[in-house]
């Protein structure tokens, strides 16, 4: 029977990091095939590395600069948006307070609107606030709509917490912040790694808003260097898998940073039970 | 506690509710409030306030989606290069680079809704009808009339074309194009066929073609169903007169007419029979790529391809010289101008409108149009725009279809440029229906008529 | 429980201002224009309930998009976070790959959707695709098979771009179970619970918090799924991987309808609504503790 068991987890996991992993190396293959390869399905190891196609992708889009900007925009965004939601989050698993269910509603409702719908009143609300076609306008967005999941993520760690870590620190004499910066924030470490990294990928991955909420190359990111290979008759399918690669790099290695993080709470010795 | 979240989703929807009755009873308010926002904008984006002193320039914006990998993209820049050094001091063009063209079209209509469209800006897939509703498109007859040297290159060929019937014109078109399609002339001849001269002919050529172990069409039903709908269009517009006028008209109030329907169930024949096995919702990147690897006969197409037939990351090898151009069957082809360029200045400052017009005239002009037809391959709009020599003997594809043209009977436009963008959404999701028969060409028809009496 | 009035104002501040400023606006917009006729670029029009009766009695396209979208709900909080949360439990045996496959598992998520969009395209492509190549390759005879445009498998393709890559649950879920203490494991087993027994009766129930946390969060991402439906596609064939974020789309960048496009989002946030309600009553999250 437990043999039984440990071949089935064996195969379960395979094919999960198969599916997982195709996606992946074929990308990697493909920006260093030609065009016509990509299209002709040639499987495989392209015929000899050319890096061509990295050369096209940094001379026909401006990634440097949208490099600069993504960095920028994503870290702030989700730099502000672990702060705010870390505090929301707090008070509505530990205060008593009447409007408990509408603040719940409130950080819900951003998981529910439609983003089709609000690419027009967002473009109404920056343009009006000078917002528009600034890093900062893109960097409130980000962090307003990102807010639902890392409250989620947040409410429900803090949730597991026995709250006699935080009553001992009152016995002691610490105030409400102190407490919670000194006893609750050290714990919720997980918690912050991933809500982050689900934050940062958000922001660093947002095609849409990006593009609507901002009127020059200087102010931009890098989603939008994508698109400067794909035109009606004339895409460079092999210069957009390199521009892929080019940014898919900062999020894996952020991830594999804050992956450490995720279950750094074991080592830093546990509290469920 | 438990009922708290449903309460208060109540008290929201309410407060919503009445806030947003009130907001819509002062319908005044909000359009005015939209008009001064928009105001603000323009002044942000340009950054610097509009000039105090005669020695700051006037900036107006523009916007373009001829970056990147676009045909264009060489022949946009130098062409607006050469303005900012021409007009240095006087006028600077605040360029936004929109890549690919869905993406134009998105930010464009979302900037139409609150009117802050860029100064100037090309008005395909409706932005134009857009631009003129909110107010913001200006009318250029007067300023054509008032220019004759400018009326010299635009001629009067695009003017009409993109005149309303109340003799306004709201945009000046950017080129001209006329297009047969191209066939693979290794393949025809060994199966000893040449460009077919009525659809029977032409059906019959694909199954020679199949016989002699070739697949005949490239065709593709996926973003915009480009090549298959040439062909469709193609074969409305050569109907006779009936046809040919419905593929001369915009926006059509009806597909359900004898000539769509016949077409529809040809094109449904085809696609089962003669093309790959991924063209049922194939992006236009496969169809290309089918003809350009030597793997398919024909492909209906624009003359902007002929430089991928010489590139070899996309094309065989000497592909170049295996290609021929021919005129669709009944003699047809297509012939038309694209919308081209509007000026949405209405509203704005005096400098920021004549500036902003005089972009206008730079990039319709001659100077323009020879470089995009040097660079970029795009037909200039009059014959006053020479055509080099040098130019001729490297695009003899170019010369061959000018030729044919002369002998052409049927000329007709696309079914992009005559539809609305419901209708051609509509046609990329209902062909993989007409190919798996769970619809006939009649009902798909039906579709399309209700689809282009949704939109406004 | 306390009881801190001016701490939790303050703690809230922030988040209840930028929920203001970004989205409740909008959604004033969103609730107060499905009242109106409003195309891009025309005047605003009261015309009270004609949209919602319109979209309820007339348009069958809209009515499938609902159908798909709750289909494709029911899918992801079920389906696909069992994926994730099956994993995680596996991984957290602390094996010497358990790091390797989390991060493996997780990459799916890195990739921008502009490629994920072509490559699905290309691995399911009919004509050169991996799938229908091994498939042809196995069985010895040419396989077409045309997985995103057949009426038959179009639903099923399209689900499957994303039905199984729950890397995003399994790291919620692990970050979680690191909250345990070894002392509760060490406990069971002197018990002589196997460490299937652990599993089901130790760690699930511990995890219930998160688990319905990571069915809100798959539950509601099928409220925003679009962009790679619009690459694979476009909701067809005819409406039949139709979902509402991809119909609100369509109405507002190619009918130019704002009014009727934002009448389809307040069913769709109300839709959402209840779609919360059940997830939280099923998980108690409502209850204290």
């Amino acid at each position: 029977m437990k043999t039984v068991r440990k071949v089935l987890a064996f195969i379960f996991l395979s094919f999960i990091c198969i599916i997982s992993l195709v996606p992946f190396i074929w990308v990697m293959f493909s920006s260093f095939k030609t065009n016509s390869e990509i299209l002709s399905g040639t499987v495989g190891l392209p015929t000899g590395f050319h890096i061509s196609n990295y050369v096209t992708a940094f001379k026909l889009a401006p990634i440097g600069t949208f490099y600069i900007n993504s960095i920028l925009v994503a870290l702030f965004a989700t730099v502000l948006n672990l702060i705010i939601c870390s505090l929301a989050a707090y008070v509505v698993v530990r205060c008593q307070f009447k409007a408990k269910g509408i603040i719940t509603l409130m950080f819900s409702l951003g998981l529910i609107i439609p983003g089709a719908a609000l690419i027009q009143p967002l473009y109404t609300i920056l343009s009006g606030a000078h917002l528009y076609n600034t890093l900062s306008g893109l960097v409130l967005v980000y962090t307003a709509l990102g807010m639902p999941t890392t409250f989620y993520v947040m409410v429900s760690y803090i949730k597991t917490i026995p709250y006699s870590l935080e009553e001992a620190a009152y016995i002691d004499g610490s105030g409400f912040v102190r407490t919670f910066l000194q006893v609750v924030l050290p714990i919720t470490r997980p918690a912050f790694a991933t809500a982050g990294v689900i934050q940062f990928l958000f922001a660093w991955n947002e095609f849409q808003f990006a593009l609507t909420l901002t009127g020059e190359t200087g102010k931009r990111t890098l989603p939008i260097a994508l698109y400067y290979f794909k035109s009606a008759f004339a895409s460079d399918y092999g210069a957009m898998f390199a521009a892929t690669v080019v940014v898919a790099i900062p999020s894996i290695i952020t991830f594999i940073i804050l992956q450490k993080q995720v279950v750094a709470g074991l080592a830093a010795g546990s509290v469920k039970g | 506690m438990k009922n708290r979240l449903a309460k208060s989703l109540a008290c929201i929807m309410a407060a919503t509710l009445a806030l947003s009755l009130t907001a819509c009873g002062s319908e005044k308010t909000t359009e005015e409030t939209v008009v001064s926002t928009s105001t603000e904008t323009t002044e942000t984006s340009t950054s610097t306030p509009e000039p105090a002193s005669d020695s700051e320039p006037v900036e107006i914006s523009y916007a373009t989606f001829m970056v990147g990998t676009h045909a264009s993209a060489q022949a946009e820049a130098e062409v607006i290069a050469e303005f900012n050094k021409l007009y240095e001091g006087k006028i600077k063009v605040n360029v936004e680079e929109l890549p690919s063209d869905d993406a134009f079209v998105d930010k464009m209509k979302t900037l139409a809704s609150s009117k802050s469209l860029p100064d100037v800006l090309i008005g395909k897939n409706g932005i134009r009808e857009l631009a003129v509703k909110n107010g913001q498109a200006v009318d250029l007859k007067p300023f054509l009339d008032a220019d004759p040297d400018w009326m010299t290159y635009v001629g009067e060929g695009a003017m009409n074309y993109n005149m309303e019937a109340d003799g306004s014109v709201y945009s000046i078109s950017n080129q001209r194009q006329i297009y047969g399609y191209f066939y693979n002339k290794e393949m025809f001849d060994a199966v000893g066929i040449t460009p077919a001269k009525t659809w029977d002919e032409w059906m019959e050529n694909n199954e020679k073609l199949l016989q002699g172990g070739y697949t005949p069409l490239a065709l593709m039903t996926g973003e915009n169903a480009w090549t298959t709908n040439l062909w469709l269009a193609a074969y409305i517009g050569s109907q006779g007169d009936e046809g040919n006028k419905y593929m001369n008209t915009p926006y059509p109030e009806s597909y359900n007419t004898e000539p769509v329907i016949n077409g529809l169930t040809m094109m449904q024949e085809c696609l089962q029979k003669y093309t790959t096995a991924d063209a049922v919702g194939a992006i236009y990147a496969n169809a290309a790529n089918a003809f350009e690897q030597g793997q398919t006969a024909m492909i209906a197409n624009g003359l902007w391809m002929t430089p991928d037939f010489s590139d070899t990351t996309k094309s065989i090898e000497g592909f170049k010289d295996k290609v021929g151009v021919a005129l669709y069957p009944e003699n047809g082809i297509f012939s038309q101008y694209e919308v081209g360029y509007i000026l949405c200045t209405n509203g704005k400052s005096e400098e920021e409108q004549a500036a902003a017009l005089e972009f206008l005239k730079f990039k319709t002009g001659k100077y323009a149009q020879s470089v995009f037809l040097e660079k970029a391959g795009v037909l200039p709009l009059t014959d006053n725009v020479d055509i080099t020599d040098e130019y001729k003997a490297e695009n003899p594809a170019l010369v061959e279809t000018l030729m044919l043209a002369g002998t052409s009977k049927y000329a007709f436009g696309t079914i992009d440029n005559n539809a609305h963008e419901t209708v051609v959404d509509e046609f990329a999701v209902r062909y993989p229906e007409l190919v798996y028969n769970e619809i006939t060409p009649e009902e798909f028809a039906t579709f399309l008529t209700e689809a282009g009496n949704a939109s406004k | 429980m306390k009881k801190n009035t001016k701490w939790v104002v303050l703690f809230l501040l922030p988040g209840v201002l930028l929920f203001s400023f970004i989205l409740l606006s909008s959604l004033f917009v969103l609730t107060g224009s499905s009242f109106t006729d409003w195309f891009i670029g025309s005047k605003i029009t009261f015309v009270g309930l004609k949209n919602y009766i319109y979209l309820f009695t007339k348009d069958k396209v809209f009515i499938e998009s609902i159908k798909n979208t709750l289909i494709w709900i029911g899918l992801q909080s079920t389906i696909h976070v069992t994926i994730g949360v099956i994993v995680a439990l596996l991984l957290s045996k602390k094996k010497w790959y358990s790091s390797a496959v989390r991060t493996i598992f997780f990459i799916p998520n890195i990739i921008s959707s502009a490629a994920l969009g072509m490559l699905f395209l290309c691995v399911m492509n009919p004509q050169f695709g991996l799938i229908n190549g091994l498939v042809s390759r196995i069985t010895g005879d040419r396989f077409v098979q045309n997985w995103y445009n057949d009426p038959k498998t179009a639903f099923l393709s399209v689900t499957l771009t994303w039905l199984p890559y729950a890397g995003l649950v399994t790291i919620l879920v692990m970050a979680e179970m690191s909250a345990i203490s070894e002392e509760l494991f060490e406990a069971a087993k002197i018990d002589g619970a196997t460490s299937f027994q652990i599993d089901m009766q130790i760690i699930l129930p511990l995890m219930k918090n998160i688990i319905g946390t990571c069915v809100v969060l798959a539950a509601t991402s099928m409220l925003q799924k679009l962009d790679v439906i619009m690459m694979t596609t476009s909701g067809g064939p005819g409406s039949r991987t139709m979902n509402m974020p991809m119909y609100i789309y369509k109405t507002v960048f190619s009918n130019n309808n704002y009014s009727l496009a934002n009448t389809q989002g307040v069913i769709l946030i109300v839709l959402g609504v209840v779609v919360l309600k059940i997830i939280r009553k099923v998980f108690g999250m409502d209850k204290e503790d």
